[in-house]
Order: C-alpha cells, then structure tokens, then sequence
C-alpha cells in the first residue's frame, strides 16, 4: 500500500518534471536558434546585461543557462540605440517597447497600410462614390480685384475677416491676406465678391493627409524612444551616459521640430488663408492676349482724359 | 435762262451746300452743359469740356471702324479697361443718342494717387464712325457735376458717313 503510494507520488513528480523541462526546453530551443549578427556578436562582452558567452546549465535541466536567461538586447549602434530592433528585449521590469519606427524612406511592409491609405483603399473596394475626405485639406484663396476704393476695400476685408471668425495676417497698400476658419472659408469669400469688381479667383486646396498622418507617427516614435533613452540612461555607465545624452538630444530636437510642424498643419488646415490683391490683371492678360490694333483702345481712361491742354 | 432752270439750280445749290455742311467739321453737335467750358484745338479729342474742379466731357470720333458691332466695341473696351487697366466695372447701361444711335455707356471706377475716380465711356457705333463719349472725375466732384454730363450726353447728335445713311437706316445713324 505505503509501496503503491510512494509509486503513485513519483510518477506525479516525475510527470511534472517531464512538463516544466518541455516548456523550458522549447523556449530554449527557440531561442538557440535565432540568428545574431556579427556586430551582435562582437558587442555582446561589453553588454553587462547580455550573458558573454554559454553559460553552464546550473539548474540541470538540460538545457544551458544562456538560453534559460531573458535574451540578450541587440547591440545598440548609431540608429540602434534610438531604435533597438524588434528582438530585443527590455530591461527586467520594464515594460515591453513599443514596435521600431519605420526608417525614412523606407517602405511598408505588404499588409501594412497607414490608416488614410486604408481609407482610401476601403472606399474603392467598395466601389462607391464615397465623398473624398476633406478633413486634411488646406484651402487658400487669392482675389483679385479691380484698383478703387481701395482702402475702404481693405477695411471691409478686414471686417469681413472678423465677422467670421478670422483675423487679419498681413495688410499692405494693396494686398491684404485674412485668415478664417475653414468652415467660414466660402462665406467669407462670398462676401469678398460683394465688395469690388473680381478680376479673377484662384481657389486651392491641398491634401495634406500623408504628410500629417507621417508626422503624428514619426512624434509617437520619438517620443517612445526618448522613453526608452531615459530608461537606459538611469541604467547606463558615464561614458554610455554621455552618449545617451547626446542622442536625447538629437531626438528632443527633431521631436521640436515635428511638433512644430504638426501644430503648424493643424492651424493651416484649421484656418484657410484669403489673399485679396488689388491690382491690374494687365501682365498676366498682356501674355496670353493678341493686342488689338486700335492704338486709341490703349488711350482710353483718365490719364488722357483729364490731361487738359488747349493747343494754339 | 428760263425760270424752271432758275429754280433747278437753285435747288443743285442748295443740295451741295447741304452735303458740304455734312461733309465739313465735326460730324456731331454737342451741346456744353452749364458749368462746362469747351476747349480749343483739342488734339486727341474732337471735343472736350471741363468744369472749374477738372471734371471732364470729352467726344472722340473714330474713323472707319465699321468692322465691328456695339457688342464687339463694348468687350473690347471693357477687356481693355477692367483686365488691363485694372478698372473696376460698377455698371453697363444702353444708351440712346439725340439722333436716335444706339450704343452701351460702361461706368468704371479707378483710383488715382489714392483717390477714387468714376470714368464713363459710352460707344456708339454710327455707320464708318465710331463715337466715344467719355467722362471722369474725382468721384464726389463727378457726382456734383453728374447731371449736367448725362445732360450733355443726351444733347449728342451724331452725323453718319454718308448722306444716303440716315435714310437707308430709318433716319438715324444705326448700322443697317
């Protein structure tokens, strides 16, 4: 009986034993496997973290203490240590790293789409005629108008650009450029008609989708790299110190810059900008125009007229 | 000499006399509103009136432009003036002269040193002539005066190329 149970506890022990050295052992096995490179290999011994070389199997289960171990951070060059790749590992305790920023330039992996191209391939699956996404684009507007009254044009733009929202961004003797918001933009044009006689309109709006969605991205990796920056620094030695410093620095500068540029595509698609020049349209016409031969056509106007001479 | 002779020359006279008079000088009549003066030996102008303040009436005839219609002279002086010059089109209106002529009278703004000015020029085709009225001002001047130049608008007789034209064009100088 006592025989029967002590043969029954082996068996269970020897079971579990059996289940714990499989699941090591795959993870093990797997991790044997994976590929190193070169450069890996040769920075690993300055790597505190990264065991130097094979280590012994310490806790007999078969399987050496290298591959027991969490694997070893891939070795940080230039552009590494701002992005470590994919397969290493964070620091014990930390938490996993978000995925690597896609280098400049490079292409997308096959089956990984930016949400607007994914938009965009969605609607022509569909094979609707969707309305284009308008959210992205910035619109601008250039007026010209006939030279008179001038300045109370100028005023009444101004006005125009105030009872809609706007404000006034640049005013000359003859030019001034309003800003309103986007969804005043064809009102405020439309009140603008009424001001003066319109030589001519040009009207443009400018996708500006890839580029945004391209900024707020290379923002977010910026930013999960200055985590993982300060999370090495509080970890690293003086001299790997300096060197994490002065990536921090680079990558605070470029991050600057991309806010700057992201807050600057906000404001210009939240507001569109109307420029209303008066003048001739004389140079552009005098280009693409046949000039008539009838030489009292160009005397016409007040010049000649009100140039009183009474010859004897 | 017999008296029906008499009388066949004094009508051939009276025929020439009537064509030299049609021929000869300004081929309008134009009445100088009050407050106007008319100048003298006006070179690019067959006639030109001004007032104290430099408001200004002026006609010009041009020769042989029978090519085109009203429609064709009012585009082309509107393109000329408004995409060109820079002139600002504040209102086109038929017009109808004393004799009958029909034409296109086009009001454009346009300021000068600063300051707006209104030019009005009104066109009327009359057979192998072209007829320009034209006016302009500074705008408030202009509008004192304003009156006084539709006046002598309307006191405009234009005379035809020929002395058949009247009559083949129902007694006016319209073209046919």
């Amino acid at each position: 009986m006592k025989a029967g149970y002590m043969a029954r506890v082996a068996m269970t022990i020897a079971l579990v034993a059996l289940f714990v050295s499989g699941i090591t052992g795959c993870g093990g096995a797997a991790e044997s496997k994976a590929p190193r490179s070169p450069y890996a290999r040769a920075q690993a011994p300055s790597d505190s973290r990264a065991p130097a070389q094979a280590s012994p199997d310490r806790d007999s289960d078969g399987i050496p203490d290298q591959a027991d171990a969490v694997p070893a951070a891939e070795p940080m060059g230039r552009n590494e240590l701002a992005a470590p790749s994919a397969g290493a590992a964070p620091a014990k305790g930390a938490p996993p790293p978000p995925p690597p920023p896609p280098p400049p330039g490079a292409q997308q992996p096959p089956g990984e789409k930016k949400p607007a191209d994914a938009a965009k391939d969605a609607q022509h699956a569909e094979g609707t005629e969707a309305p284009h996404e308008t959210s992205m684009l910035i619109y601008t507007a250039r007026v010209t108008m006939a030279v008179y009254q001038v300045e109370q044009g100028l005023v009444a733009v101004e006005k125009i650009a105030r009872d809609n929202g706007g404000y006034l961004a640049l005013k000359r003797d003859k030019e001034i450029t309003i800003r309103v918001p986007r969804n005043r933009f064809d009102p405020a044009l439309a009140q603008i008609d009424k001001i003066g006689d319109v030589l001519h309109r040009d009207i443009q709006a400018q996708d500006v989708t890839d580029e945004f969605v391209d900024t707020e991205i290379r923002i977010r990796n910026g930013r999960a790299m200055q985590a993982r920056l300060k999370i090495l620094l509080d970890k690293a030695n003086v001299k790997e110190a300096l060197e994490i410093e002065k990536e921090m620095r680079r990558v605070t500068e470029e991050l600057e810059l991309l806010e700057g540029k992201l807050k600057l595509l906000k404001d210009k698609i939240a507001y569109s900008t109307i420029t209303v020049a008066f003048e001739p349209r004389g140079s552009t016409i005098q280009a693409t125009r046949i000039k008539l031969p009838f030489p009292w056509l160009q005397q016409l106007g007040l010049p000649t007229l009100l140039q009183l001479t009474e010859d004897r | 000499m017999t008296r029906r002779h008499s009388l066949f020359y004094s009508t051939l006279l009276a025929v020439s006399c009537a064509l030299g008079t049609a021929a000869c000088g300004r081929p309008f009549d134009v009445q100088t509103a009050p407050g106007f003066v008319a100048l003298e030996n006006q070179h690019e102008f067959d006639w030109r009136a001004t007032t104290p303040e430099g408001v200004v009436v002026g006609i010009r005839v041009v020769e042989d432009e029978k090519r085109g219609d009203l429609a064709f002279w009012t585009q082309a002086v509107t393109l000329q003036l408004r995409d060109v010059t820079g002139y600002a089109l504040l209102e086109s209106a038929d017009v109808v002269s004393a004799d009958g002529t029909k034409g296109r009278l086009l009001k454009f703004g346009h300021d000068e040193d600063d300051k707006p000015y209104v030019y009005w020029v009104a066109i009327y085709p009359a057979q192998s002539r072209l007829f320009l009225v034209e006016s302009g001002g500074q705008k408030d001047l202009f509008e004192r005066a304003r009156p006084n130049i539709e006046w002598t608008m309307k006191s405009l007789h234009v005379r035809c190329g020929g002395f058949l034209a009247p009559v083949l064009s129902s007694h006016t100088c319209n073209r046919w």
